[in-house]
């Protein structure tokens, strides 16, 4: 499941949604959630915004990197865009395999590649104004 | 000819507008796209450096030559490699 939703995510039901098969040994959950501090100063709420197609474009190749990587039967993507506020859910990644080692390596890695290479942007709003996160020139 | 470009989060803001439509000379690069839109927008030059380029959904190198109808996309720094 690969999916980008402007609607509320709720982690439980994209883990249990995951198809069991009898070769499973392990689901692995990652469950990113709207800090209500950065930089020392107070988070009012976050504004994520998207390049939709290419960002479940970029979301299905990591998923394919996976599978092809490990021994990933079956693994979810989910991120929320639009409006959040603190404590909210906006990103979830599951993963199923055989055994554990593969399972949190794997989950990990979707993590950390999703934050490279698929184009969504947050704009913090917080008590010295707005800032997009990422790189300073 | 005429390419699409597509701004997002902090460059929509700075153009005011989500896409434009800009007309660009036969065998134009997008190196030579983002030169025009950094004159246009000047503090859309000041992130070059950081700056993704994509066209129709792929990221792309500066020297890649455009063709009538490409959609372009200039992508501002995405929020990864920070400890988040």
């Amino acid at each position: 499941m690969i999916e980008i939703t402007s609607l509320p995510i709720v982690p439980e039901s994209i883990i249990t949604n995951i198809t069991k098969k009898d070769s499973y040994g392990a689901i692995v959950s990652f469950v990113g959630i709207v800090r209500g501090y950065s930089e020392g100063k107070r988070v009012h709420y976050l504004e994520y915004e998207a390049y939709k197609d290419m960002a479940e474009k970029k979301m299905r190749e990591i998923a394919n990197e996976i599978k092809n990587r490990w021994q990933v039967e079956d693994l979810a993507l989910c991120h929320r865009i639009g409006r959040l506020s603190v404590g909210e859910t906006a990103l979830v990644v599951v993963v199923a395999a055989s055994h554990r080692q593969e399972a949190f390596e794997s989950c990990q890695y979707a993590v950390e590649r999703l934050k490279k290479i698929v184009p969504i942007w947050k704009k913090e709003v917080r008590d010295d104004g707005e800032k997009w996160a990422g790189g300073e020139p | 000819m005429r390419v699409r470009v597509k701004f997002f989060a902090r460059y929509r803001e700075v153009v005011g507008k989500a896409d434009l439509e800009i007309e660009v000379e036969e065998g134009a690069t997008l190196a030579h796209l983002q030169q025009k839109i950094g004159q246009q927008f000047p503090s859309i030059k000041e992130y070059t450096p950081y700056t993704l380029l994509t066209v129709n959904g792929e990221y792309a190198v500066p020297h890649f030559s455009l063709s009538e109808g490409d959609e372009v996309a200039f992508l501002p720094p995405l929020s990864g490699g920070e400890h988040d």
